[in-house]
Protein backbone atom coordinates (compact mmCIF):
# COMPACT_ATOMS: atom_id res chain seq x y z
CA UNK A 1 0.00 0.00 0.00
CA UNK A 2 2.89 2.54 1.12
CA UNK A 3 4.40 1.91 -2.41
CA UNK A 4 1.49 2.73 -4.02
CA UNK A 5 0.84 5.79 -2.30
CA UNK A 6 4.37 6.79 -2.89
CA UNK A 7 4.58 6.60 -6.81
CA UNK A 8 0.88 8.32 -6.55
CA UNK A 9 2.88 11.24 -4.69
CA UNK A 10 5.42 10.81 -6.82
CA UNK A 11 3.23 11.00 -10.11
CA UNK A 12 1.61 13.89 -8.52
CA UNK A 13 4.19 16.00 -7.58
CA UNK A 14 5.37 15.44 -11.48
CA UNK A 15 2.03 16.69 -12.64
CA UNK A 16 0.34 19.46 -10.64
CA UNK A 17 2.69 19.85 -7.19
CA UNK A 18 2.11 18.56 -3.85
CA UNK A 19 0.75 20.48 -0.95
CA UNK A 20 2.66 20.63 2.47
CA UNK A 21 0.77 17.90 4.26
CA UNK A 22 1.51 15.69 1.25
CA UNK A 23 5.32 16.60 0.46
CA UNK A 24 5.56 15.78 4.20
CA UNK A 25 4.01 12.07 3.50
CA UNK A 26 6.13 11.62 0.90
CA UNK A 27 9.11 12.58 2.39
CA UNK A 28 8.20 9.94 5.06
CA UNK A 29 7.40 7.27 2.72
CA UNK A 30 11.13 7.94 0.31
CA UNK A 31 12.34 7.93 4.37
CA UNK A 32 10.99 4.74 4.99
CA UNK A 33 11.48 3.46 1.49
CA UNK A 34 14.93 4.39 0.42
CA UNK A 35 15.71 3.30 -3.40
CA UNK A 36 12.55 1.92 -4.03
CA UNK A 37 11.80 4.60 -6.72
CA UNK A 38 13.99 7.20 -8.03
CA UNK A 39 12.27 10.17 -6.35
CA UNK A 40 12.66 12.07 -9.65
CA UNK A 41 11.94 9.55 -13.01
CA UNK A 42 8.52 11.23 -13.09
CA UNK A 43 9.22 14.71 -12.47
CA UNK A 44 11.91 13.40 -15.93
CA UNK A 45 9.21 11.83 -17.71
CA UNK A 46 7.02 15.29 -17.33
CA UNK A 47 9.66 17.18 -18.42
CA UNK A 48 10.30 14.79 -21.02
CA UNK A 49 6.83 15.51 -22.13
CA UNK A 50 7.29 19.22 -21.90
CA UNK A 51 10.61 18.96 -23.91
CA UNK A 52 8.31 17.07 -26.77
CA UNK A 53 5.99 20.03 -27.00
CA UNK A 54 7.81 22.96 -25.84
CA UNK A 55 8.44 25.19 -29.14
CA UNK A 56 11.41 26.70 -28.32
CA UNK A 57 10.42 30.79 -28.30
CA UNK A 58 13.45 33.14 -28.02
CA UNK A 59 14.64 34.89 -24.56
CA UNK A 60 13.90 38.13 -25.13
CA UNK A 61 17.27 40.11 -25.32
CA UNK A 62 16.96 42.47 -22.18
CA UNK A 63 15.85 39.91 -20.22
CA UNK A 64 18.83 37.43 -21.30
CA UNK A 65 21.34 39.75 -21.16
CA UNK A 66 19.85 40.75 -17.03
CA UNK A 67 20.10 36.77 -16.47
CA UNK A 68 23.84 36.58 -17.90
CA UNK A 69 24.89 39.21 -16.03
CA UNK A 70 23.47 37.76 -12.86
CA UNK A 71 25.49 34.60 -13.64
CA UNK A 72 28.32 35.97 -14.71
CA UNK A 73 28.27 37.58 -10.86
CA UNK A 74 27.34 34.51 -9.17
CA UNK A 75 29.91 32.76 -10.90
CA UNK A 76 32.57 35.30 -10.02
CA UNK A 77 31.24 34.85 -6.63
CA UNK A 78 31.48 31.37 -6.17
CA UNK A 79 35.49 31.78 -7.62
CA UNK A 80 36.10 34.03 -4.95
CA UNK A 81 33.86 33.96 -2.03
CA UNK A 82 36.59 35.89 0.58
CA UNK A 83 37.03 38.99 -2.17
CA UNK A 84 33.11 38.56 -2.15
CA UNK A 85 32.70 38.84 1.93
CA UNK A 86 35.04 41.90 1.33
CA UNK A 87 33.06 43.42 -0.61
CA UNK A 88 30.12 42.93 1.22
CA UNK A 89 28.79 47.16 1.42
CA UNK A 90 28.46 49.43 4.42
CA UNK A 91 26.27 51.95 2.46
CA UNK A 92 24.48 54.48 4.16
CA UNK A 93 21.09 52.86 2.30
CA UNK A 94 20.82 49.54 1.20
CA UNK A 95 18.49 47.52 0.03
CA UNK A 96 19.05 44.05 0.16
CA UNK A 97 16.23 41.79 -1.09
CA UNK A 98 15.75 38.07 -0.93
CA UNK A 99 13.60 35.19 -2.93
CA UNK A 100 12.35 32.79 -0.27
CA UNK A 101 10.65 30.15 -2.59
CA UNK A 102 10.45 27.38 -1.09
CA UNK A 103 11.90 25.11 -3.42
CA UNK A 104 14.81 27.14 -3.42
CA UNK A 105 17.41 25.58 -1.38
CA UNK A 106 19.21 28.02 1.44
CA UNK A 107 22.43 28.34 -0.54
CA UNK A 108 20.96 29.71 -3.15
CA UNK A 109 18.64 32.71 -1.28
CA UNK A 110 21.91 33.28 0.92
CA UNK A 111 23.53 34.08 -2.47
CA UNK A 112 21.15 35.95 -4.44
CA UNK A 113 20.31 38.05 -0.98
CA UNK A 114 24.64 39.32 -1.41
CA UNK A 115 23.79 39.61 -4.93
CA UNK A 116 20.90 41.50 -4.84
CA UNK A 117 22.38 43.08 -1.61
CA UNK A 118 25.32 44.52 -3.96
CA UNK A 119 22.91 45.01 -6.95
CA UNK A 120 20.56 48.12 -4.97
CA UNK A 121 23.31 49.98 -2.85
CA UNK A 122 21.05 52.87 -2.59
CA UNK A 123 22.59 55.63 -5.03
CA UNK A 124 20.40 58.47 -4.54
CA UNK A 125 16.86 59.45 -6.56
CA UNK A 126 17.30 59.21 -10.08
CA UNK A 127 18.30 62.12 -12.52
CA UNK A 128 18.22 64.48 -9.21
CA UNK A 129 14.43 64.11 -8.06
CA UNK A 130 13.91 63.63 -4.60
CA UNK A 131 12.00 60.65 -2.98
CA UNK A 132 9.14 62.64 -2.00
CA UNK A 133 8.75 64.13 -5.93
CA UNK A 134 8.50 60.56 -6.76
CA UNK A 135 6.18 59.71 -4.05
CA UNK A 136 3.72 62.26 -4.78
CA UNK A 137 4.00 61.66 -8.53
CA UNK A 138 3.40 57.86 -7.62
CA UNK A 139 0.45 59.35 -5.43
CA UNK A 140 -1.65 61.32 -8.32
CA UNK A 141 -0.77 59.08 -11.25
CA UNK A 142 -1.20 55.41 -10.04
CA UNK A 143 -4.77 53.94 -10.41
CA UNK A 144 -4.16 51.55 -7.91
CA UNK A 145 -1.99 53.29 -5.33
CA UNK A 146 -2.40 52.59 -1.72
CA UNK A 147 -1.29 54.76 1.14
CA UNK A 148 -1.13 52.80 4.80
CA UNK A 149 0.11 54.53 8.28
CA UNK A 150 2.73 53.37 10.49
CA UNK A 151 1.68 52.71 13.56
CA UNK A 152 4.29 52.65 16.69
CA UNK A 153 5.09 49.75 18.65
CA UNK A 154 6.26 49.33 22.17
CA UNK A 155 10.13 48.61 21.06
CA UNK A 156 12.53 50.97 22.26
CA UNK A 157 13.43 52.34 18.86
CA UNK A 158 9.82 53.66 18.15
CA UNK A 159 8.99 56.68 19.90
CA UNK A 160 5.69 57.68 21.21
CA UNK A 161 4.87 60.20 17.95
CA UNK A 162 6.60 57.51 15.49
CA UNK A 163 4.33 58.27 11.98
CA UNK A 164 4.30 58.17 8.47
CA UNK A 165 3.59 55.79 5.91
CA UNK A 166 3.93 53.35 3.14
CA UNK A 167 2.79 54.01 -0.12
CA UNK A 168 2.36 51.44 -2.99
CA UNK A 169 0.79 50.63 -6.54
CA UNK A 170 0.97 47.11 -6.99
CA UNK A 171 0.63 47.49 -11.09
CA UNK A 172 4.12 49.35 -11.02
CA UNK A 173 5.25 47.52 -8.00
CA UNK A 174 6.73 50.82 -6.78
CA UNK A 175 6.47 52.62 -3.62
CA UNK A 176 7.88 54.90 -0.90
CA UNK A 177 8.43 54.74 3.09
CA UNK A 178 8.31 57.80 4.95
CA UNK A 179 9.21 57.50 8.46
CA UNK A 180 9.74 59.94 11.04
CA UNK A 181 9.96 59.42 15.00
CA UNK A 182 12.18 56.07 14.77
CA UNK A 183 15.33 56.58 17.08
CA UNK A 184 18.64 57.23 15.07
CA UNK A 185 20.53 54.12 14.74
CA UNK A 186 24.33 53.27 14.95
CA UNK A 187 24.91 50.72 11.70
CA UNK A 188 27.46 49.10 13.16
CA UNK A 189 25.43 47.44 15.90
CA UNK A 190 22.40 47.74 14.26
CA UNK A 191 19.57 48.22 11.21
CA UNK A 192 16.32 49.25 10.57
CA UNK A 193 14.76 45.98 7.78
CA UNK A 194 11.19 46.80 6.03
CA UNK A 195 8.92 44.13 5.03
CA UNK A 196 6.03 43.34 2.91
CA UNK A 197 3.64 40.61 4.43
CA UNK A 198 2.02 39.38 0.56
CA UNK A 199 -1.00 37.59 1.79
CA UNK A 200 -0.34 35.40 -1.58
CA UNK A 201 2.96 34.22 0.08
CA UNK A 202 3.49 32.18 2.97
CA UNK A 203 3.38 34.54 6.06
CA UNK A 204 6.19 33.16 7.74
CA UNK A 205 8.51 35.09 4.89
CA UNK A 206 7.52 38.23 4.19
CA UNK A 207 9.28 39.80 1.14
CA UNK A 208 12.04 42.33 2.11
CA UNK A 209 12.07 45.37 1.47
CA UNK A 210 15.24 47.12 2.34
CA UNK A 211 17.81 48.12 5.19
CA UNK A 212 17.98 51.43 6.24
CA UNK A 213 19.47 54.17 9.07
CA UNK A 214 17.28 56.45 10.57
CA UNK A 215 20.28 59.24 11.05
CA UNK A 216 20.14 61.35 13.46
CA UNK A 217 19.78 64.85 11.97
CA UNK A 218 16.91 64.36 9.93
CA UNK A 219 12.99 64.04 11.51
CA UNK A 220 11.60 62.21 8.81
CA UNK A 221 13.39 59.84 5.79
CA UNK A 222 11.87 58.76 2.75
CA UNK A 223 12.67 55.77 0.69
CA UNK A 224 11.90 53.65 -1.97
CA UNK A 225 10.81 50.23 -1.29
CA UNK A 226 13.02 47.83 -3.64
CA UNK A 227 10.87 44.84 -3.61
CA UNK A 228 13.37 42.04 -5.64
CA UNK A 229 10.50 39.86 -5.46
CA UNK A 230 7.06 40.30 -7.03
CA UNK A 231 4.47 41.65 -4.40
CA UNK A 232 1.12 40.44 -5.37
CA UNK A 233 -1.43 41.39 -2.66
CA UNK A 234 0.18 43.27 0.41
CA UNK A 235 -1.75 42.86 3.31
CA UNK A 236 0.96 44.42 6.36
CA UNK A 237 4.20 46.15 6.27
CA UNK A 238 6.75 46.08 9.67
CA UNK A 239 9.84 47.90 10.14
CA UNK A 240 12.38 45.43 12.62
CA UNK A 241 15.19 46.29 14.19
CA UNK A 242 17.72 43.64 12.77
CA UNK A 243 21.84 43.54 12.39
CA UNK A 244 23.78 45.15 10.40
CA UNK A 245 22.96 44.17 6.43
CA UNK A 246 19.61 42.93 7.70
CA UNK A 247 18.59 39.57 7.69
CA UNK A 248 16.88 36.75 5.33
CA UNK A 249 14.51 36.00 7.47
CA UNK A 250 13.61 37.68 10.73
CA UNK A 251 12.81 36.06 14.00
CA UNK A 252 10.55 39.44 14.87
CA UNK A 253 11.76 40.04 18.47
CA UNK A 254 12.23 43.91 17.55
CA UNK A 255 9.29 44.98 15.71
CA UNK A 256 9.29 48.69 15.65
CA UNK A 257 6.53 50.21 12.94
CA UNK A 258 4.04 47.92 12.00
CA UNK A 259 1.68 49.16 9.02
CA UNK A 260 -1.91 47.03 8.69
CA UNK A 261 -4.08 47.15 5.63
CA UNK A 262 -7.94 47.52 6.25
CA UNK A 263 -9.60 45.48 4.10
CA UNK B 1 26.01 15.75 -25.22
CA UNK B 2 26.24 18.68 -23.50
CA UNK B 3 28.37 19.86 -20.18
CA UNK B 4 27.59 23.31 -20.11
CA UNK B 5 25.99 22.57 -16.60
CA UNK B 6 29.04 21.28 -15.54
CA UNK B 7 31.14 23.73 -16.61
CA UNK B 8 28.81 26.23 -14.61
CA UNK B 9 29.48 23.97 -11.30
CA UNK B 10 33.32 24.60 -12.07
CA UNK B 11 32.82 28.33 -12.42
CA UNK B 12 33.41 28.86 -16.16
CA UNK B 13 32.44 32.24 -17.04
CA UNK B 14 32.05 31.97 -20.66
CA UNK B 15 29.37 28.45 -20.14
CA UNK B 16 27.21 31.27 -19.05
CA UNK B 17 26.43 32.35 -22.48
CA UNK B 18 26.46 28.84 -23.64
CA UNK B 19 23.76 27.51 -21.86
CA UNK B 20 21.54 30.40 -22.16
CA UNK B 21 22.22 29.64 -25.96
CA UNK B 22 21.19 26.11 -25.28
CA UNK B 23 18.38 26.40 -22.62
CA UNK B 24 16.75 30.04 -22.82
CA UNK B 25 14.39 29.56 -25.09
CA UNK B 26 13.32 26.57 -23.28
CA UNK B 27 12.90 28.01 -20.23
CA UNK B 28 11.27 31.55 -21.58
CA UNK B 29 8.78 29.53 -23.19
CA UNK B 30 7.68 27.09 -20.25
CA UNK B 31 7.73 30.09 -18.20
CA UNK B 32 5.11 32.21 -20.60
CA UNK B 33 3.15 29.29 -20.75
CA UNK B 34 3.02 28.97 -16.59
CA UNK B 35 2.75 32.51 -16.58
CA UNK B 36 -1.01 34.93 -16.69
CA UNK B 37 1.69 38.27 -17.40
CA UNK B 38 4.98 38.54 -18.85
CA UNK B 39 6.20 40.86 -15.97
CA UNK B 40 5.57 37.18 -13.87
CA UNK B 41 7.64 34.89 -16.72
CA UNK B 42 10.10 37.28 -16.51
CA UNK B 43 10.46 37.01 -12.80
CA UNK B 44 10.47 33.30 -13.09
CA UNK B 45 13.12 33.16 -15.41
CA UNK B 46 15.65 35.17 -13.72
CA UNK B 47 14.84 32.56 -10.63
CA UNK B 48 15.08 29.52 -12.47
CA UNK B 49 18.08 30.81 -13.64
CA UNK B 50 19.60 31.87 -10.86
CA UNK B 51 18.82 28.51 -9.02
CA UNK B 52 21.02 26.69 -12.30
CA UNK B 53 24.12 28.75 -11.75
CA UNK B 54 24.27 27.93 -7.84
CA UNK B 55 22.70 24.45 -8.26
CA UNK B 56 24.25 23.52 -11.58
CA UNK B 57 26.40 20.75 -9.62
CA UNK B 58 23.28 18.62 -8.96
CA UNK B 59 22.94 17.58 -12.35
CA UNK B 60 23.43 14.17 -12.44
CA UNK B 61 23.96 12.81 -16.00
CA UNK B 62 22.93 9.37 -14.98
CA UNK B 63 18.92 10.31 -14.38
CA UNK B 64 18.94 11.99 -17.64
CA UNK B 65 20.14 14.87 -20.57
CA UNK B 66 20.73 18.54 -19.27
CA UNK B 67 18.23 19.85 -21.09
CA UNK B 68 15.67 17.64 -19.42
CA UNK B 69 17.11 18.73 -15.81
CA UNK B 70 16.55 22.31 -16.75
CA UNK B 71 12.89 21.33 -18.19
CA UNK B 72 12.72 20.16 -14.99
CA UNK B 73 14.26 22.66 -12.68
CA UNK B 74 11.77 25.24 -14.49
CA UNK B 75 8.79 22.91 -14.48
CA UNK B 76 9.49 22.89 -10.00
CA UNK B 77 9.29 26.74 -10.42
CA UNK B 78 6.31 27.18 -12.43
CA UNK B 79 3.98 24.63 -10.82
CA UNK B 80 5.77 25.72 -7.18
CA UNK B 81 4.20 29.55 -8.84
CA UNK B 82 0.65 27.92 -9.79
CA UNK B 83 -0.24 26.49 -6.66
CA UNK B 84 0.61 29.46 -4.73
CA UNK B 85 -1.38 31.42 -7.21
CA UNK B 86 -4.54 29.04 -6.47
CA UNK B 87 -7.23 31.90 -7.70
CA UNK B 88 -5.68 32.88 -11.16
CA UNK B 89 -8.15 33.23 -13.64
CA UNK B 90 -6.56 30.94 -16.29
CA UNK B 91 -9.02 29.49 -19.14
CA UNK B 92 -8.18 25.85 -20.38
CA UNK B 93 -6.80 26.11 -23.63
CA UNK B 94 -8.77 23.37 -24.75
CA UNK B 95 -9.11 23.82 -29.12
CA UNK B 96 -5.56 25.11 -29.07
CA UNK B 97 -3.45 22.52 -28.05
CA UNK B 98 -0.47 21.50 -29.85
CA UNK B 99 -0.31 18.96 -32.62
CA UNK B 100 1.08 15.19 -31.81
CA UNK B 101 4.92 16.66 -32.42
CA UNK B 102 5.69 12.84 -34.01
CA UNK B 103 3.69 14.64 -36.88
CA UNK B 104 5.77 17.14 -37.34
CA UNK B 105 8.54 15.42 -39.29
CA UNK B 106 10.22 18.69 -39.83
CA UNK B 107 11.26 19.09 -35.49
CA UNK B 108 11.67 15.17 -35.52
CA UNK B 109 15.17 15.63 -35.87
CA UNK B 110 16.02 18.78 -33.92
CA UNK B 111 14.49 17.15 -31.04
CA UNK B 112 16.66 15.44 -28.38
CA UNK B 113 16.23 11.19 -27.74
CA UNK B 114 13.77 11.96 -24.88
CA UNK B 115 11.40 14.37 -26.48
CA UNK B 116 11.52 11.57 -29.29
CA UNK B 117 10.74 8.70 -26.78
CA UNK B 118 8.14 10.81 -24.97
CA UNK B 119 6.20 11.70 -28.16
CA UNK B 120 6.30 7.93 -29.18
CA UNK B 121 5.12 7.09 -25.77
CA UNK B 122 2.06 9.51 -26.00
CA UNK B 123 1.30 8.38 -29.60
CA UNK B 124 -0.08 5.11 -28.21
CA UNK B 125 -2.59 7.25 -26.28
CA UNK B 126 -6.29 7.77 -26.88
CA UNK B 127 -6.73 11.44 -27.51
CA UNK B 128 -8.60 11.93 -24.50
CA UNK B 129 -5.66 10.95 -22.33
CA UNK B 130 -2.74 12.78 -24.41
CA UNK B 131 -4.99 15.89 -23.69
CA UNK B 132 -4.94 15.51 -20.06
CA UNK B 133 -1.43 14.99 -19.66
CA UNK B 134 -0.83 18.10 -21.72
CA UNK B 135 -3.01 19.99 -19.89
CA UNK B 136 -1.57 18.97 -16.88
CA UNK B 137 2.23 18.60 -17.85
CA UNK B 138 2.46 21.46 -20.21
CA UNK B 139 -0.03 23.89 -18.74
CA UNK B 140 0.04 23.58 -15.19
CA UNK B 141 -3.61 22.47 -14.95
CA UNK B 142 -4.36 20.84 -11.79
CA UNK B 143 -6.24 17.18 -12.39
CA UNK B 144 -9.44 18.63 -10.74
CA UNK B 145 -9.16 21.78 -13.07
CA UNK B 146 -9.27 19.51 -15.76
CA UNK B 147 -11.70 17.40 -15.00
CA UNK B 148 -14.05 20.51 -14.58
CA UNK B 149 -13.09 22.10 -18.07
CA UNK B 150 -13.50 18.11 -19.76
CA UNK B 151 -16.12 16.92 -18.08
CA UNK B 152 -14.42 14.23 -17.13
CA UNK B 153 -14.53 12.58 -13.60
CA UNK B 154 -11.73 13.27 -11.18
CA UNK B 155 -10.39 9.76 -11.65
CA UNK B 156 -10.35 9.24 -14.96
CA UNK B 157 -8.38 12.20 -15.19
CA UNK B 158 -6.19 11.00 -12.41
CA UNK B 159 -5.98 7.72 -14.07
CA UNK B 160 -5.14 9.19 -17.62
CA UNK B 161 -2.11 11.50 -16.21
CA UNK B 162 -0.98 8.52 -13.55
CA UNK B 163 -0.61 5.86 -16.48
CA UNK B 164 0.39 8.66 -19.13
CA UNK B 165 3.83 9.25 -17.19
CA UNK B 166 3.81 5.77 -16.04
CA UNK B 167 4.00 5.25 -19.86
CA UNK B 168 6.85 7.48 -20.26
CA UNK B 169 8.66 7.04 -17.65
CA UNK B 170 8.86 3.43 -19.21
CA UNK B 171 9.93 4.50 -22.88
CA UNK B 172 12.49 6.56 -20.86
CA UNK B 173 14.05 4.35 -19.20
CA UNK B 174 14.20 1.58 -21.83
CA UNK B 175 15.81 3.96 -24.07
CA UNK B 176 18.62 4.15 -21.39
CA UNK B 177 19.11 0.81 -21.04
CA UNK B 178 19.18 0.50 -25.08
CA UNK B 179 21.67 3.58 -25.14
CA UNK B 180 23.93 1.98 -22.65
CA UNK B 181 23.77 -1.41 -24.36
Amino acid sequence: MSMRRLEELLILRASQGLSLAQQRELDELLRDAPGEFDAQEYEYAAAAVEMAFNEGQELPPSLRRKIAAQGQRVLAQKQEPARAAEASPQPQEVSSWVTWGGWLAAAVVLLAFLLLFQDQIFEGSPQGRDWAELRQELLDEAGDVILVPWSATEDEASLPEASGDVVWSNSRQEGYIRISGLRPNDPSRSQYQFWIFDQLRDQRFPVSGGVFDMPAQQDEIILPIRNWLRVYQPGMFAVTVEQPGGVMVSDRSRIALLAQRQP
Amino acid sequence: MSDVLQQIANGKASAVEDCLDLYGGLVWSIARRFSSTAAQAEEAVQEIFLHLWQQASRFDPGKGSEKAFVAMVARRRMIDELRRLENRPRELPLENLPENPTSRADQRLERSLEAQLASRALDGLKPDQRRAIILSVCYGYTHAEISEATSTPLGTVKSYISRGLKKVRECLLEGKGAASR
